[in-house]
């Protein structure tokens, strides 16, 4: 029997392995870790959590439906409100307004989507703005369009000029 | 010295036995850390389940006292297995906007310099061989738009390839994720844990299409949700809603009058490296030879 004591050594530290490995395995493994697969499945419920800010059209809607009706009517019927304008959060907190809406008024930004690029589809409505300028005869110097009021003659909401004729007779671009 | 000495003393014979001996005793050993690290891991997903209530309830509830920063909790009643959400992009209307990058990026706070999602501009002119010049330009992922090209090309064909995570059903992000940080939803989107994540970026390595970066201020590797917190309240990704051209559709596929799933049905799709496999869950339309 002298030479069972190493038997019994052994043993020891076996129990005293698996009652560590036991031990940090259920430390360091998160609680929800293998519900669904081997993943936190806590995760899923903390992205879903993040708030959005954009509201789409039915948030602008709440308060501004006359002019999402305006909007729709128009060959801009599928611009978001939220591209010319900012997100939704950063006007509206709690369905109350917080703070004023901001919105690009730029000529750069119009010419975000209608300046003429070849990769562009045909169909879609594009301009060389300095062209575009001389041809309704507004006054406009180099290729810096950041000023240019395009707002003179189309309005955004609904974008079609009403009088092509008072669009020619020409309009001063600088004066403001 | 005198170990060495008895060693060689023993017999061929006596060796042998002596071998047998210690196999046997070997193998003993290995079957009894085999019953036992099975036991152990038995034992360790036994407490594990115990300790995760709810583990039944099909809707993804924090569990208690984890919650941290949640403030405002998704819809109850969201039930993951009634969806399957799948993109298609119609490269024949994209204009290149890039209202999507900026309405991205805003949502999801993006980091500058990184995209979630990203437009490239193909610019192609057929040379005196009948082959291709192609030049491919994404100037700030097409988060600013796009200004009238440079290129010294003779243009003949040119469009826009919105891309993005292609939320693969056989994802090569998700295997290879060391510590479950990256994961398949059952509504087959694919996400990242950022708390699990370490940050190691075999995930980016492992992408094909260059869809996940390495969040510079986090040090965890981001990528594209589809708007998962959007989504799932019943809102479009920020992409999709941004897009003012009904390029990029969002669909549920196991809605019946769903937009991707007619387009699906109706029109000839394509996915981007279809040869890898990884059956990626966003459909392109008109894709060229040149798009990767």
């Amino acid at each position: 029997m002298e030479h069972t004591k190493h038997i019994w050594r052994v043993g020891i530290l076996v129990i005293v392995a698996i009652t560590g490995f036991v031990f940090f395995r259920v430390l360091l493994i998160p609680p929800s870790y293998g519900i669904r697969g081997s993943y936190r499945y806590d995760n899923v419920a903390e992205q879903m959590a993040i708030e959005p800010r954009h509201g789409e059209v039915r948030g602008c809607n709440e308060c501004h439906d006359e002019r999402v009706d305006e909007l729709r009517a128009g060959p801009h019927e599928n611009v978001a409100c939220e591209n010319c304008h900012a997100p939704l959060s950063t006007h509206v907190k709690d369905d109350e307004k917080e703070w004023d809406m901001s919105v690009n008024k730029t000529g750069e930004w119009c010419v975000r989507c209608h300046l003429f690029l070849p990769a562009r589809p045909k169909s879609h409505p594009q301009i060389d703005p300095v062209e575009h300028l001389v041809k309704v005869g507004v006054k406009q110097v180099g290729r810096d369009w950041s000023d240019v009021v395009c707002f003179k003659c189309h309005e955004p909401h609904d974008p079609t000029p009403e009088d092509e004729d008072t669009v020619a007779s020409g309009i001063d671009g600088n004066a403001k | 010295m005198s170990k060495l000495k008895n060693i060689t003393e023993i017999t061929e014979e006596a060796r042998q036995e002596a071998e047998r001996e210690g196999r046997r005793d070997f193998l003993f050993r290995l079957a009894g850390l085999t019953i036992g690290g099975v036991f152990v891991n038995i034992l360790g997903s036994g407490l594990l389940r115990g300790e995760a209530e709810g583990a039944d309830d099909v809707t993804p509830t924090p569990a208690s006292g984890r919650q941290g920063q949640v403030t405002n909790l998704p819809p109850k009643g969201y039930n993951w297995e009634d969806h399957l959400y799948a993109y298609l992009i119609d490269t024949t209307k994209c204009i290149g906007c890039g209202m999507c990058v900026r309405a991205c990026k805003n949502e999801n706070d993006v980091p500058d310099g990184f995209y979630r999602t990203w437009i490239e501009e193909y610019l192609i002119a057929t040379n005196d061989h009948g082959d291709f010049d192609v030049q491919v330009f994404s100037p700030n992922g097409g988060l600013f738009g796009f200004q009238a090209s440079q290129s010294p090309l003779a243009v003949s064909k040119g469009f826009f390839v919105p891309k993005m995570c292609n939320h693969c059903d056989n994802t090569p992000c998700t295997q290879v994720c060391p510590v479950g940080a990256s994961y398949q939803t059952k509504d087959g989107v694919v996400l990242v844990d950022k708390e699990q994540c370490i940050g190691c970026g075999y995930c980016i390595q492992a992408c094909p299409y260059g869809s996940r970066f390495l969040d510079p201020v986090s040090h965890t590797a981001s990528k594209c949700t589809w708007c998962y917190h959007r989504i799932t309240r019943g809102l479009r990704p920020a992409c999709v809603a941004a897009c003012p051209t009904g390029t990029r559709v969002f669909g549920d596929l196991k809605r019946t009058d769903d937009p991707v799933l007619v387009a699906l049905s109706k029109t000839r799709v394509q996915v981007l490296q279809p040869n890898l496999l990884t059956k990626p869950r966003c459909y392109y339309v008109g894709l060229d030879l040149e798009v990767r």
